[in-house]
């Protein structure tokens, strides 16, 4: 891989597990049984469905930034290379151009 | 065309494209480049000031990412073998954000059950919710902390990478021995002193170059506010050669 693509993080899995677990929270009172559909909102059950929203929401829209920032990069790494007469970047300077 | 300086008469500059810097031995360097964008402040245009120019030459140069415009917001620029890459801060602000949100909402999941009062004590049984809350929220802390530290050693590998960052520590063997190199010179031990000073002395030469390079993007950013601000005219005048003018 050429050292002027944008690389991708190994914590991107870890936001993509993030949202997973905002999901569970978001669902875990109706799963557990500590909120009944229908009946009045409790306390547990009501700050789970609002605590799990907001991991959920921040673990999507970071995710969603970071993959937009990453194709911005590679979109820029690519114009680079052709502006630097279509040769790859990670190949030596003295490589004949091809044609 | 003149820039009035604040300690002396406005002094005459020859037109912006044929600027030619004079070296101290009378022998002209290579032509610089014509750059209406960015003036320097007034305290950087004088007579026998060549050394701040230079400086100021090397400030902006040095804050120009590929593009060849000046460091905006969000974008530090570095220069690492000849080539300007572009550091995202965008990227890693996000993720930052968003893991560490995660981290708040777990460690409040953690203790939610006894600040909202839905367990009654530490050693009472736990109900079906206070498990779920607990045990998720540990879950949480735990993923957020270890995604928190993935970002942050992407982020450190990246500056590393990109010159903004020294790529080796400064070990406390070498402050130890930069300590004891300076004291056995002072004491004129001979013999022993020089191997360690040469080598604490360029341990700290690197680690001020490293801090240089650091905060040249800084620099340039203030000296651009600062330039806006004075209302400077934009167009850039040659350095005057004088005796301890220094150009390169």
């Amino acid at each position: 891989m050429s050292p002027n693509r944008p690389r991708v993080s190994p914590g991107i899995w870890g936001t993509v597990l993030l949202f997973l677990a905002g999901l569970w929270v978001l669902m875990a009172p109706y799963f557990v049984g500590y909120q009944v559909p229908g009946h009045p909102w409790r306390n547990p059950g009501r700050n789970d469905v609002v605590v799990g929203a907001a991991l959920a929401l921040a673990s999507i829209l970071g995710l969603l930034l970071q993959i937009a920032f990453w194709l911005q990069g590679l979109a820029e790494a690519e114009t680079r290379r052709a502006k630097a007469g279509h040769l790859p970047s990670d190949q030596p300077e003295s490589t004949p151009r091809p044609g | 065309m003149s820039l009035v300086n604040g300690d002396g008469p406005p002094v005459p500059t020859p037109p912006a494209a044929s600027l030619v810097a004079q070296r101290p031995g009378g022998r002209p360097a290579a032509p610089r480049e014509a750059e209406p964008q960015m003036a320097a402040p007034g305290g950087y245009r004088s007579r026998g000031n060549g050394r701040a120019w230079s400086r100021w030459l090397r400030v902006r140069e040095a804050s120009r990412g590929s593009s060849g415009r000046c460091a905006v917001p969000g974008m530090l620029a570095a220069s690492r073998e000849g080539r300007s890459t572009p550091v995202r801060v965008g990227k890693h602000l996000a993720a930052f954000s968003a893991t560490t949100l995660a981290l708040l909402a777990g460690t409040w999941l953690l203790l939610a059950p006894w600040i909202l009062g839905y367990q009654a004590g530490v050693t009472s049984g736990w109900t079906n919710a206070t498990l779920t809350d607990f045990w998720t929220g540990v879950g949480v802390v735990v993923l957020a902390a270890v995604t928190l530290s993935l970002y942050a050693g992407t982020l450190l590998q990246e500056l590393r990478e990109k010159g903004l960052l020294s790529q080796r520590r400064r070990t406390a063997f070498s402050a130890v021995s930069e300590e004891g190199a300076n004291g056995l010179a002072a004491r004129g031990a001979p013999g022993a002193a020089p191997a360690a000073v040469s080598g604490a002395r360029a341990d700290a030469r690197s680690e001020a170059a490293d801090i240089d390079r650091m905060l040249l993007p800084l620099a340039a950013a203030l000296l651009a506010d600062l330039t806006k601000r004075q209302g400077a005219p934009v167009t850039p005048s040659a350095p005057a050669s004088g005796p301890g003018g220094e150009n390169q």
